[in-house]
């Protein structure tokens, strides 16, 4: 299991490590109880600043994806562990927002919009139709 | 002077010859001569070229050297020959490294004029499952078994020693150096073997702790092969070290035993023998990183190539990068680990290990008479 960092990417590495950990809570890969590494080894493997990963597992933490433990480490908290917040939600339909209103611009109609939404859905749930 | 002791001259030699001509066919295949390049130029004829060249120039020049150290061996009178002969070794691996950055070199212009990395996106991939080579130095209680061991034969048979024990031969193995009987001359012995605990210690915890380096166009397969690699030669550490315990074990005995010359010597380049070769056999079938291991071939995204880091690598051998917090990372031209001169960590066991080793030789040096 692994997490794939462009390093000329206009995304900031924090932001690209939780995107990816997150990605795989969605698909089941990483589950309820893994253990993530210390954030030390995660930083020297991947060759970045400590404070990079810090950061990214702070927000992972404060959006209820992980929890600390002083004696187990990081431990991954899984799907559907906790409801998002209100503000979570709002910031969430931003980001969707943003999306959308991209898609819009391009010219995309509702259905293909929802088409690509139910894609992506039916991949995380390894229902892709081959 | 004897033939024996140019045959083993010769053995050294050349075993620093082979390994300095193989080492650009053993590295990951993303890099060549220091240099990151794609995986898929590593075939290419101009870099192909490059490496035989240097190949071919360390073979050559290697020649000229052996035949230099023969020929002195048998002009210059003996006493002259064993003062200045270890001269040929630094010419030797002067006029090798000389070949080296000629070769890192011609590599960076090529990479310069070829722009191979031109529409390609550099990726950085860490797994997040470990490697499963867990820091268990459990084994350190099998060396302390030896060093008591060592220590006990001295003590119980301490009264069977003779009053003058040789430790030097001459080249017609007749004793021509030796040591009075102290307590220290048994203890010596268990000191080396702490020395040497320290030092195989040190390095089991290097690979251990060594950043696990993933080739982002084929994780799965990378993963694998790094795998595979840091535990060899974390298992070859702790073989190799109870060997060279086990020499001086050896010369505990050979205190007590009356053993000939020879069968010393046998014992003592045997097992040296066995650990240097191991090291080159093991270097040829692993290769650096793994990249030689025969495994199943993960398809690879020709569009990811590995991050160029090639500015923190001075000559491409030294690296010193603050902006990476690992300590230890794997050597590019070479096989095994290297340090990021950057982390005070680096320093801190270097100068450790120099008084480390100024500590036993003062004390040696006070302790046998």
């Amino acid at each position: 299991m692994f997490i794939k960092i462009d390093i000329n990417s206009d995304v900031p590495i924090y932001i690209q490590i939780k995107n990816e950990i997150v990605g795989l809570i969605a698909k089941g890969e990483l589950k309820e109880g893994d253990k993530l590494p210390p954030v030390r080894k995660l930083a020297a493997d991947l060759g970045i600043n400590l404070h990079t990963v810090n950061k990214a597992y702070n927000i992972l933490r404060q959006e209820g994806f992980i929890s600390f433990n002083k004696k187990k480490g990081t431990i991954v908290l899984g799907r559907n562990i906790n409801k998002a917040s209100e503000s979570e939600k709002e910031k969430l339909k931003g980001i969707l927002r943003t999306v959308v209103s991209e898609y819009y611009c391009k010219n995309f109609s509702r259905e293909d919009i929802k088409e690509i939404v139910d894609q992506l859905y039916d991949e995380l749930e390894n229902k892709i139709l081959v | 002077m004897n033939i024996a002791f140019l045959v083993f001259l010769n053995i050294i030699f050349l075993v620093i010859a082979i390994f300095f001509s193989i080492i650009p066919f053993l590295t990951r295949k993303t890099e060549s001569f220091g240099v990151t390049i794609p995986e898929e130029v590593y075939n290419e004829q101009e870099v192909v070229s490059i490496r035989k060249s240097y190949r071919n120039s360390v073979v050559v020049f290697g020649i000229v050297f052996l035949t230099l150290l023969n020929v002195l061996f048998f002009i210059l009178p003996s006493v002259v020959f064993q003062l200045y002969y270890f001269l040929i070794y630094i010419f030797e691996l002067t006029t090798f490294f000389v070949f080296y950055i000629r070769g890192h070199y011609r590599m960076k212009r090529l990479k310069e004029n070829k722009k191979w990395s031109e529409g390609k996106k550099e990726f950085v991939v860490a797994s997040l499952k470990s490697t499963g080579n867990q820091f268990s130095p459990l084994w350190i209680i099998y060396y302390l078994i030896i060093m008591l061991i060592t220590l006990w034969i001295g003590i119980v048979f301490y009264d069977r020693i003779p009053e003058k024990v040789v430790i030097h031969w001459d080249a017609k193995f007749n004793p021509n150096k030796w040591v009075s009987k102290t307590y220290f001359l048994i203890l010596f012995p268990v000191i080396m073997q702490l020395f040497l605990s320290v030092i195989f210690f040190i390095s089991y915890y290097v690979i251990i702790r060594a950043r696990e380096q993933i080739d982002p166009a084929k994780p799965e397969e990378s993963f694998e092969r790094v795998r595979i690699f840091k535990k060899i030669w974390a298992n070859f550490i702790v073989f190799a070290g109870f060997l060279m315990l086990s020499i001086f074990l050896f010369m505990q005995i050979s205190f007590i035993v009356n053993f000939s010359p020879q069968f010393i010597m046998v014992v003592i380049f045997g097992l040296t023998g066995v650990i240097v070769l191991a090291s080159l056999v093991i270097s040829i079938f692993v290769g650096q990183g793994g990249s030689r291991l025969k495994l199943s071939k993960e398809k690879e995204d020709k569009n990811i190539i590995v991050r160029d880091d090639d500015k923190y690598w001075k000559l491409g051998v030294f690296y010193f990068n603050p902006d990476d917090p690992a300590v230890f990372v794997e050597k590019r031209f070479g096989i095994g680990w290297t340090f990021n001169w950057a982390r005070p960590l680096s320093w801190i066991l270097l100068l450790g290990l120099f008084l480390l080793m100024g500590v036993i030789l003062l004390i040696s040096i006070a302790g046998l008479k």
